[in-house]
């Protein structure tokens, strides 16, 4: 593949283009810009969090520990 | 035993996607968690990704996008909604998987990449902890939009931070500056500092069945465990990985059972109360190994992802058919 010869050639937002570790930072140490690169601005919403329905299961070390019930199978 | 599985692997390529860390919901059984990034880390965004494993495989639930590559994440220990991720841009997302749309909260404090983040596993206690590049460890109420606390001491960034299961307000951290230090929330305060690798270490975590027990990885290839009683010397050494070590845990279910992921590519699983301590080597990733985790729910199910764009969920044949002498889960009552 030719990723690292011609990054221009794939306009930003096309496909994910498969780059190894080493071929990207060629890039960077060049200072070319990155195929793909995706530069996203996302804010909080301030949402509550959705209420909780589930009790806390008891971790598998705290089940061996207490007379509780061995944490059921899948 | 290489690359051998007990069972089918379940698999998932995301393009353009390196993963960094997985974990498994507390709550629902199969639901992993997985936060990854855009060109390894390095430049662009990230994604968290909400997974659920069915009979055709893994598949993607939620999916949510954030302007700099996710290096971490925590399931909420109260709320089986609800995670906790960090990121190279120095911040904390506060996620719910009912909700598709952002995140909920972010938390800015941290000025360089926060590699770490944890929620505290004791009971009564919902807290999360950050690790940072910026050298510092923040505690935060996640109802809180600031942080409550900040701990200094490391002198070099820090890779892990990491609850204790067992003691309340208490958690380890691991950095650049080759230490392992044991702090506590309640006084703010460094507790012990153990020099643990001539080597920056990556990863720590703490035994599940003897509160004083850690082990440490290192960019010397090595595992020690550490008996925080005495800390002159390691209480094991494990050797075999050929690159610096990732990540690090220690079975839920197995006393001296643990797992650990590697910049060589491979997962080891390990028993260090064996002469021959190596159980298995799986070699199914292509890149270096970030993200690792141990299922709270099935005793044999274990969950990696890789910076060559998959995740994968498997039962290594060493947790399904274990030797005559590993220490059991069944056995720890004795």
């Amino acid at each position: 593949m030719d990723a690292a010869g011609s990054p221009s050639s794939r306009p930003a937002g096309s496909a994910p283009a498969v780059m190894t570790l080493a071929q990207l930072l060629q890039l960077v140490r060049r200072g070319r810009q990155l195929p793909g690169l995706e530069r996203l601005q996302i804010a909080a919403t301030h949402d509550e969090p959705t209420a909780s329905q589930l009790p806390r299961r008891p971790k598998p070390w705290e089940a061996a520990g207490s007379a509780e019930a061995r944490a059921p199978q899948p | 035993m290489n690359g051998a599985h007990g069972g089918s692997v379940r698999s998932l390529r995301v393009p353009g996607r390196h993963g960094y860390a997985a974990e498994f919901s507390p709550y629902l059984p199969g639901r992993l968690a997985c936060a990854a990034a855009q060109h390894y880390g390095i430049a662009g965004c990230g994604t968290l990704l909400i997974l659920d494993q069915n009979e055709s495989g893994l598949n993607i639930f939620r999916s949510f996008d954030w302007s700099d590559g996710l290096f971490d994440v925590t399931w909420s220990e109260n709320n089986e909604h609800v995670l906790v991720t960090c990121s190279g841009d120095g911040s904390l997302q506060l996620w719910d998987t009912a909700k598709a749309t952002g995140p909920l909260q972010v938390y800015k404090e941290h000025t360089q990449e926060v590699y770490s983040v944890d929620w505290s596993q004791t009971r009564g206690e919902q807290l999360v902890v950050s690790g940072s590049w910026d050298q510092t460890i923040k505690l935060w109420d996640p109802t809180v939009g600031k942080s409550l606390c900040t701990f200094r001491g490391h002198e070099s960034v820090i890779y892990s931070t990491i609850w204790s299961p067992h003691i309340p307000g208490c958690f380890a951290s691991t950095s650049g500056d080759h230490t392992l230090r044991i702090w506590d929330a309640k006084t703010a305060g460094v507790r012990i500092v153990v020099p643990a690798h001539q080597a920056e270490i990556l990863t720590c975590d703490w035994c599940k069945y003897n509160e004083n027990l850690l082990v440490t990885g290192a960019v010397d290839c090595s595992l020690r465990g550490w008996d925080l009683r005495n800390i002159r010397q390691p209480v094991f050494e494990l050797l075999g990985h050929t690159y610096a070590i990732r990540r690090v845990k220690f079975s839920p279910f197995h006393a001296s059972v643990l797992a650990s992921c590697s910049y060589d590519f491979t997962v080891r699983f390990w028993n260090f109360s064996k002469p021959d301590p190596l159980l298995e080597t799986v070699d199914h990733h292509t890149e270096f190994t970030c993200g690792l985790d141990l299922s709270l729910q099935s005793p044999t199910q274990v969950a990696d992802c890789a910076w060559d764009e998959t995740i994968k969920i498997y039962d290594p044949v060493c947790l399904t058919v274990p030797a005559q002498d590993t220490l059991l889960w069944s056995d720890t009552k004795s």
